[in-house]
């Protein structure tokens, strides 16, 4: 496999949610991660109730080991927002999570959000709520702008939207909200379910394609899945990208000893531990 | 709760949680369209969001179930996806999970149904659990009251171990049912949880015996909230054995695989037409 270097990788703290904050960046400084993604959910940073001083210690927590935060991530798939919903009072609510997300993300020191596009429901047209994502996305991109924050947007599969499951979708997306600060990430998950490749994905983006999560199938750590993340590197190499590629691992199999599938995913991508 | 000596059809009950893609009144049409008459009802995003909506909010669903009549048999604030840890050790965590629930109570009572279903939450996996198991049992007391005061019996539920670290398994469930000891929190059974945990129907029965008031029949590897059929569980042998310790209450498929999502009607399907062919 190509080898990735240290300085590209980014860890991600979802999979170290029965642990604390501190003992996920700990972990990080252990394994050698220098560049961190930031899962925003609760017990670690809960968009919603978090008061800027705890965002300022946060901050110093991550500074003071010597880490870079690249980007931040609210938890928007498991949690109750929806930024197309139907109901007004659920998707205002939904913007002001987001809007509130682009204050962190600038109090944390970072310059980049990441963000999916929200669904309709799938008994209905999609028409409607792809125009309630646009209008949404419009606004927080104004907000984002504003503070020199890029939003990242993120297709994701049938089975969690039915609104951008593929890169001619995003890309529609991104011309029609067409703000500067509005780029791609491409999930190598949704990227797979949707038949892609990188190659695919560099062609239609060109350089909105900003971000990478870089996860074997079903969000597994490289490595334990089935995905050709070599095929996949070399097509990233090929297109000059100078971005992060994010390790953002998920399965429940991973809960109870979150370190382990990290050191296991350095090895497969050829990064000493 | 039945005429009936034997598990029949009637104890099934269909759940609403693989329905979120689709609106609540999807899911209850489609309930009525198979012959489903009993319902066990997921209070979560975006069917019923506790945080979203008031109790005539409340009402209006339960006119929604009442006109199509449908039987609400459980209901199950969602536990494990949003912001809700009962034994957090953070204050405002615990404080924010507090006032989940017991809103959830009232919403409870105002659905009409008599039961609803409750967890432990969890303490952080690097520390001791001893604080974190007495701060669930100070949390689930203070629930137990309000749920006696508003005529409601909880129903506490063993998690996975990817889940929390308190209450996994039949013996921790027990021990957590005795040290609070009220009439109003009671135990309940989920096939996977249980098969999880190296568990068996004959140990749920003798630990719980008429406490006994819910189960939630799911298939697994053994893992998932699969659709029966869908996994490798001997679900057969434990329909069996369940019946064998005369059991009346209900039967909840509690299907939740992501990959039902997209069409949740042919996994509902699937898992009755196989658990149909196993009951009398």
């Amino acid at each position: 496999m190509n080898k990735v270097h240290r300085s590209q990788l980014a860890g991600m703290n979802e999979h170290f949610r029965r642990y604390s904050l501190d003992f996920f960046l700990d972990s990080m400084v252990k394994l050698g991660i220098e560049n961190i993604e930031l899962w925003a959910a609760s017990p670690h940073l809960y968009i919603e109730d978090v008061t800027y001083s705890e965002v300022g210690r946060i901050r110093k927590e991550i500074e003071r080991r010597q880490l870079q935060l690249i980007c931040v991530t609210p938890e928007q798939c498991i949690y109750p927002v929806n930024i197309a919903a139907r109901e007004p009072n659920v998707r205002e609510r939904s913007i002001h999570y987001f809007l509130k997300s682009i204050e962190v993300t600038s109090e944390l020191g970072a310059n980049m959000l990441q963000m999916v596009p929200g669904k309709g429901y799938f008994d209905e047209s999609v028409e409607e709520a792809w125009k309630r994502s646009r209008e949404s996305l419009e606004t927080i991109a104004k907000k984002a702008e504003s503070l020199d924050i890029t939003v990242v947007l993120e297709a994701l599969e049938l089975k969690e939207s039915n609104l951008i499951t593929n890169v001619s979708e995003l890309k529609r997306m991104l011309n029609e909200v067409g703000s500067s600060h509005l780029q791609a990430v491409i999930d190598t998950c949704p990227m797979a379910a949707a038949g892609e490749t990188f190659a695919d994905c560099f062609r239609e983006l060109g350089k909105d394609l900003r971000h990478i999560h870089f996860v074997d199938s079903s969000h597994l750590a490289p490595g334990d899945g089935t995905l050709p993340l070599s095929q996949y590197l070399e097509e990233i190499s090929r297109h000059n990208y100078n971005g992060y590629l994010t390790l953002e691992i998920v399965s429940s199999r991973y809960i109870s000893d979150p370190v382990k599938p990290l050191e296991n995913a350095l090895l497969c991508l050829g990064v000493s531990v | 709760m039945f005429g009936g000596e034997r598990l029949k059809n009637v104890n099934l009950a269909g759940m609403n949680l693989h329905y979120l893609n689709y609106s609540l009144e999807y899911f209850l049409d489609s309930m009525v369209k198979y012959e489903m008459p009993n319902i066990e009802l997921w209070g979560g995003f975006p069917h019923l969001y506790s945080e979203d909506i008031s109790l005539s909010d409340a009402a209006r669903i339960r006119k929604e179930i009442e006109s199509r009549c449908l039987n609400l048999v459980c209901y199950t604030p969602e536990q494990l996806m949003y912001v809700n840890n009962i034994a957090a050790k953070e204050p405002e965590i615990q404080k924010r999970s507090m006032d989940y629930y017991l809103k959830n109570i009232e919403i409870t009572a105002e659905l009409g149904t008599n039961l609803m279903l409750m967890t432990s939450g969890w303490g952080y996996y690097h520390e001791p659990i001893v604080e974190a198991w007495s701060r669930s049992r100070e949390a689930l007391a203070i629930l137990a009251h309000k749920a006696e005061k508003s005529g409601v019996t909880l129903l506490l539920e063993p998690l996975q171990p990817f889940e929390s670290n308190l209450i996994t398994n039949v013996q921790t469930l027990k021990r957590m049912l005795q040290e609070i000891n009220m009439d109003s929190l009671k135990g309940m059974m989920d096939i996977v949880a249980m098969a999880v945990a190296g568990d068996t129907v004959k140990d749920y029965f003798e630990a719980l015996g008429a406490g006994l008031l819910h189960i939630h029949v799911i298939d697994g590897t053994p893992s998932g909230h699969l659709a029966v059929g869908d996994g490798n569980l001997p679900i057969d042998q434990y329909l069996k054995e369940i019946d064998d310790f005369q059991y009346h209450g209900y039967l909840s498929m509690e299907l939740a695989a992501s990959n039902y999502y997209p069409e949740p009607d042919k996994a509902f399907l699937r898992s009755l037409e196989n658990i149909r062919k196993m009951l009398y």
